[in-house]
């Protein structure tokens, strides 16, 4: 009947103090509560008890080998057999740039467009107009390099080309836009009919970027079914 | 801190990893006793037991390039556990019984069950007390049950059933106690004789 009791013992603690997983602090606390308290006694042996008898359960023997035959492995293949992560990254690449870049075209391709609708509907003097506002518009665009403004030449008649082959880029660029080898400066080539050309080269480079994308992502996407 | 067994096990694996059968096949035969008793103490059944451990092995197998600096007993034993875990929940949601094995049980198959010194008496007892177990064990939640049998029956320290099970340490503590106190309390109630306390009345 002691007045002054100390605290009963918890499960966590008897666990750990039948682990001798206590601290010496602890553990002399559990002991010296475990003599004074029966109730904790009681609970103390009976988990001892039972930890005891997990202790002395059986064991059974492997009713088989579970080794794996060539068979299980001709099922199961290589053990790397996922698909390898460059391949998740290039997916997922490939598929953002693809998006992008007809997204970008989009962009570039419609404000030719209506422009070109808009002229077939306007009268000359707001047409004239428009031209000019056509020509900034394809002037804002970047050149490309040298070397696809003369790739460019080279496909248009010889003669042409061989007389333009020397000119400043800007200059290859208008006079491909107009196609012949008249050589005007930029500010004058607006005026006139080809002004509007129907969609500048940036456009059309694009195109064959995309074309190469959907190419690149069909391979991806094939890959990626049928890997092995 | 890696002993010598834990040395060839490295070897193997890299033998094993390049796709050599027979290599991984040691691992198999030094290992599928213990994936067996964990299997067959966290399903309660021997045919479970055994699909669970070819299964479990076959898992090892195709995911052995994902084990990495790790020991291969507690990445195995994970393996066996998770697999248990699956195979308890597609039974739950069959709202099937676990089979009743534990009824027709072969006394050839226990062989630490018997020995000569026992009397007939003391060999009653102990089949209670193992059959008794076995129902107490079957009454945790898979979880509790996962964590009494890897550290009272598999013998693993705490930091090893840290590593199986994926938990801290601390919550392996926890878990641990609250499953032998679950456990207790369970034998209380369904079969005081065998305990101590019974004795003290």
């Amino acid at each position: 009947m002691g007045v002054l009791r100390s605290r009963h013992v918890s499960d966590k603690e008897l666990s750990l103090f039948i682990d001798h997983r206590l601290n010496s602090r602890d553990r002399q606390r559990v002991e010296a509560h475990l003599q004074e308290c029966a109730s904790c006694r009681r609970a103390y042996e009976d988990m001892q008890a039972t930890v005891l008898f997990l202790q002395q359960m059986p064991r059974v023997a492997a009713p088989r080998a579970f080794t794996l035959t060539e068979a299980d492995v001709q099922s199961v293949r290589k053990p790397s057999r996922s698909r390898p992560v460059w391949l998740r990254w290039a997916a997922a690449v490939v598929a953002v740039t693809f998006l992008f870049v007809i997204g970008l075209d989009l962009f570039l391709a419609t404000s030719p467009h209506e422009f070109d609708q808009a002229l077939l509907h306007t009268p000359a003097e707001t047409r004239a107009i428009i031209t000019k506002e056509v020509a900034k518009v394809v002037q804002v665009t970047p050149a490309p390099s040298q070397e696809s403004a003369k790739a460019l030449l080279r496909e248009e008649s010889a003669p042409a080309s061989a007389t333009v082959e020397s000119a400043p880029p800007a200059q290859a660029l208008s006079s491909s836009s107009i196609r012949g080898p008249v050589k005007v400066t930029p500010e004058k080539a607006p005026v006139g009919d080809s002004a509007a050309a129907p969609s500048p080269p940036l456009v059309d480079w694009l195109k064959w970027v995309e074309v190469g994308l959907a190419g690149l992502l069909l391979v991806i996407l094939l890959l990626y079914i049928f890997w092995p | 801190m890696s002993s010598p067994r834990m040395q060839e096990d490295q070897h193997i694996i890299r033998l094993a990893k390049s796709g050599d059968i027979a290599a991984f096949n040691q691992l198999v035969l030094r290992y599928q006793n213990q994936a067996y008793n964990v299997a067959y103490r966290l399903l309660g059944d021997p045919d479970g037991a055994a699909d669970a451990t070819q299964e479990a092995f076959i898992k090892a197998y195709q995911r052995l390039h994902q084990l990495r600096g790790e020991h291969f007993r507690p990445w195995l034993l994970r393996i066996v556990t998770n697999t248990c875990y699956d195979i308890l929940r597609r039974r739950a949601r069959r709202a099937t019984q676990p089979l009743d094995a534990m009824e027709d049980e072969d006394p050839e198959r226990l062989p630490r069950w018997q020995s000569d010194e026992e009397t007939p008496e003391e060999v009653a007892l102990r089949h209670e007390i193992g059959r008794a177990v076995e129902e107490g064990l079957l009454e945790l939640s898979p979880e509790h049950r996962a964590v009494v049998v890897l550290s009272d029956i598999e013998g693993l320290s705490y930091e090893e059933i840290s590593q199986v099970l994926n938990i801290p340490v601390g919550t392996v503590k926890s878990r641990l106690s609250r499953a032998r106190a679950r456990l207790r309390d369970y034998l209380r109630s369904h079969y005081p004789e065998l305990l101590p306390a019974a004795y003290r009345q």
